[in-house]
């Protein structure tokens, strides 16, 4: 089952590190920059984390 | 005469007669307890029989005076009505009419799955079963045949018991959902009886009588159920796959991440394991281990996790 996970106001230099843990996590990892200068990171996952499946 | 005598005096019983004489007792004992039983039942099946009092005619004669709402002339009799006035008077007397015969056979219905007859049903099934108890110990010829035939009495008691405890759980939900739905069906025939011929003609109105039946059937509040509780699990999986947490990386944050990536750039499995076990006994299995991490949304399950796992020391 595919699902999103999105975290909000990521500042500039927080931001390599939470695209590199969610990638960590198996996850394709898309960000946009939003209106007030942070980032959205919208992480997309095909499966349930391992314990759910 | 010697203790030895004395000893060999007394008389010797044969292991038939043990048998006969234990055949004997439980028999008593079976038959005992199924004449109490059905006295029980008497007295019960009395409260489950009793209806109601105050009517002044019976169900079967009311039923046949509102049969001819049900004729299927009525169609005809109301195309033949020239006017507005005529046509939605007979409309919504035929209506009127079917939604009261639904309504009393309704009625008997909800009474006849009412607790009373639940009751009654386990009583009969348990003095059948200790009639056939009963029957089977008074033909019996060996004890271990007798304490089978009891054993067989209990179990099926037993098995009575359980079907009962779960109809009478079960039917109340029932009973409220067909109730919902019927109340839902009823409010559309009452709006639709306020509107004009050609807005709600008996057509449509008949569809909706047939509609307000069927809300009161056991399949239809079965499905309903059904349905509400897949709706319910749909909402719940696409909670599921789609969470949504504002970044917030305080102190446990850093630590979890530090124990998840010692370096800062490579993941120890063995620690992310240990971490995503730990989330899985606190109700957070369904959260990536970075959102998690940065989420607001469980900074104190994250300063739980670091507790448990000690991390702060």
């Amino acid at each position: 089952m595919e699902r999103t996970e999105t975290l909000t106001y990521v500042p500039d230099n927080a931001l390599a590190d939470v695209v590199s843990d969610f990638e960590s996590d198996g996850a394709m990892v898309v960000t946009t920059r939003q209106p007030d200068g942070n980032w959205t990171v919208v992480a997309y996952f095909s499966t349930m984390p391992p314990e759910t499946k | 005469m010697s203790a030895c005598d004395e000893l060999s005096e007394q008389p010797r019983t044969s292991p038939t007669r043990h048998a006969n004489r234990l055949q004997g007792r439980v028999n008593a004992i079976v038959l005992a307890l199924a004449i109490c039983l059905s006295a029980l039942l008497a007295l019960n099946g009395c409260t489950a029989m009793r209806g109601p009092s105050w009517r002044l005619t019976s169900r079967r004669d009311e039923l046949d005076i509102l049969q001819k709402y049900f004729d299927p002339r009525v169609i005809d009799k109301y195309n033949n009505k020239y006017n507005e006035a005529d046509k939605r008077a007979f409309r919504d007397e035929v209506i009127n009419g079917q939604v009261h015969v639904i309504d009393l056979n309704y009625a008997d219905f909800v009474h006849s799955l009412s607790e009373d007859s639940s009751t009654v049903n386990l009583g009969t099934d348990i003095i059948l079963l200790a009639f056939n108890s009963a029957s089977m110990v008074a033909t019996a010829a060996t004890p271990k045949t007798i304490l089978t035939s009891i054993s067989a009495g209990i179990a099926g008691t037993k098995t009575s018991v359980d079907k009962n405890y779960f109809y009478e759980k079960t039917m109340p939900a029932l009973i409220s959902q067909m109730s919902a739905a019927r109340k839902a069906v009823l409010v559309t025939i009452r709006r639709g009886l306020m509107l004009p011929t050609d807005e709600y003609s008996l057509a449509q109105a008949l569809i909706d009588t047939d509609g307000y039946y069927e809300a009161g059937t056991l399949l239809s509040a079965i499905a309903d159920i059904t349905e509400a509780s897949g709706a319910t699990a749909a909402a719940l999986d696409d909670e599921l796959r789609e969470l949504t947490a504002r970044y917030q990386l305080d102190l446990p944050g850093r630590l979890l991440r530090r124990f998840c990536k010692p370096d800062g750039s490579r993941i120890d499995p063995a620690n992310q394991a240990m971490l995503r076990k730990w989330m899985s006994n606190n109700g957070v299995a369904n959260v990536s281990t970075s959102l998690f991490i940065y989420g607001d949304k469980y900074s104190d399950a994250r300063a739980r996790a670091v507790h448990d796992l000690h991390l702060n020391e």
